[in-house]
């Protein structure tokens, strides 16, 4: 099984986050908003932690003056395999996806108990707290493949599941397999430093498989038993200052 | 006084100008029958499947052309409609619908045809994936080669999709596992 035939075999969507690559200039965050209709909620709402942003950027002090370095870790929704979200949910709007071992957010049947924002050791999942507002020139911008969630809904990332739909598809119709690099979630094509890499980790010669046999290769509270999807790397001296 | 301003000139001139103007405003605001350019912008093209599939014999890729490539199946532009209707420019009934739609051609109207089927935005839909699959397009349309005007026939709901998922399943338990995981995955329908 060299690679994966359209639609006959399970994906295994795996995102590496190269820490040593990863300049926290944020274009991440930026390409998530316009790709998945993500509101922008403003500063006020901000400061009462009610961002909606699906990847955030967390930045932290290695060392101490004067050789002190800053160091910037994206996090998203880890894609658990064992989720802890998934059966809080009492009315099974998120679910764990067979075909594409991911965790999957159906809004239209999330009435809003925000118990799975709860249960997420990440904090990866956000809450629509308000009616989305997309001021102009925004609404022209809007993605239509994906939903424009309202007022009650939970939402978190997907890794850009319409993409993987997508390529699923046009390898199907073309009867081809699926190639490694193929899928790219907006947040991997826009990344400028390559810091992030997004691959099927059942395909052994995906460059995700590869790199995730990485000695740098480590997973967010690993102990906790979760079984994230995105696995980090981080070497020694390799940084970016 | 009062008689010499009813006996001058000037007063019957500035009548008949008050007169004048009131008629020609009222003729230029008054709805009349909307020219051919307006009908099609505004979505009234009686255009007859009936006519243009079962008489005629024109696929329905012909017109729905995007419906093997893409997701959406995409509705015809009148440039469309001039492949064959520059030559076909008369109508055997004698109504004037072909003229119609060639003059809003000319004038460079763009047509707007009414939605009959439209699903919620968490819904996705490929039709290339279902043509893909076999499915021909009056299991879910109806047989539109018989309207007329089209009408809805099918209601389009969650059940429709999952029984016709649920028998494919049924119908071919050679398929691969995944695959019938697929078809009952909720994000292969839902967006």
């Amino acid at each position: 099984m060299s690679r994966q035939n359209g639609g006959t075999q399970e994906h295994r969507w795996a995102m590496i986050v190269d820490i040593d690559k990863c300049t926290g200039c944020g274009v991440c965050i930026t390409a998530c908003y316009a790709e998945n209709n993500i509101p922008v909620v403003g500063e006020e709402e901000i400061h009462k932690g009610r961002h909606m942003g699906w990847v955030r950027i967390e930045r932290y002090w290695e060392g101490e003056y004067p050789d002190i370095r800053a160091r910037f870790i994206p996090i998203m929704c880890q894609q658990c395999g064992e989720a802890p979200c998934e059966p809080v949910c009492p009315v099974f709007a998120t679910y764990h996806s067979e075909t594409e071992n991911i965790n999957v957010q159906v809004y239209n049947r999330c009435v809003g108990t925000r118990f799975c924002a709860n249960n997420c050791p990440y904090i990866a999942r956000v809450f629509n707290w308000f009616d989305p507002v997309f001021p102009e020139p925004l609404h022209e911008q809007l993605n239509p493949d994906v939903t424009v969630r309202s007022r009650g809904i939970m939402e978190k990332c997907t890794f850009c599941i319409q993409r993987i739909r997508q390529v699923e598809e046009e390898a199907k119709a073309e009867g081809r397999p699926i190639e490694d690099g193929e899928v790219q979630p907006a947040c991997v094509q826009a990344c400028p430093t390559e810091a992030l890499v997004f691959g099927d980790l059942n395909d052994p010669h995906s460059k995700v498989a590869r790199l995730a046999q990485s000695r740098r290769a480590f997973k967010l509270l690993e102990d906790l038993g979760t079984e994230p999807a995105v696995i980090y790397l981080k070497g020694g001296d390799a940084h970016v200052v | 006084m009062q008689r010499s301003l009813a006996r001058s000139p000037l007063f019957w001139l500035a009548g008949i100008l008050v007169v004048g103007l009131a008629i020609g405003l009222a003729m230029t605001a008054l709805p009349g029958e909307p020219s051919p350019a307006q009908a099609a912008e505004a979505g009234s093209i009686p255009f007859s499947h009936q006519v243009h599939v079962e008489e005629a014999g024109v696929q329905c890729l012909f017109c729905h052309s995007q419906a093997l490539r893409a997701p959406q199946a995409s509705l015809p532009s009148l440039q469309t409609c001039m492949t064959c209707h520059e030559y076909i420019t008369v109508d055997e009934d004698g109504q004037e619908l072909v003229q119609q739609v060639v003059q809003a051609y000319e004038s460079g109207a763009r047509v707007q045809w009414p939605d009959v089927y439209k699903q919620p935005d968490f819904v996705r839909f490929s039709h290339r994936a279902h043509l893909a699959g076999g499915v021909a397009c009056q299991t879910c349309h109806g047989p539109v080669e018989e309207m007329g005007i089209v009408e809805k026939r099918v209601e389009m709901n969650m059940g429709f999709c999952l029984d016709c998922h649920r028998t494919q399943i049924r119908e071919h338990p050679e398929m691969a596992a995944m695959e019938k995981a697929r078809l009952l995955d909720c994000t292969t329908c839902h967006k």
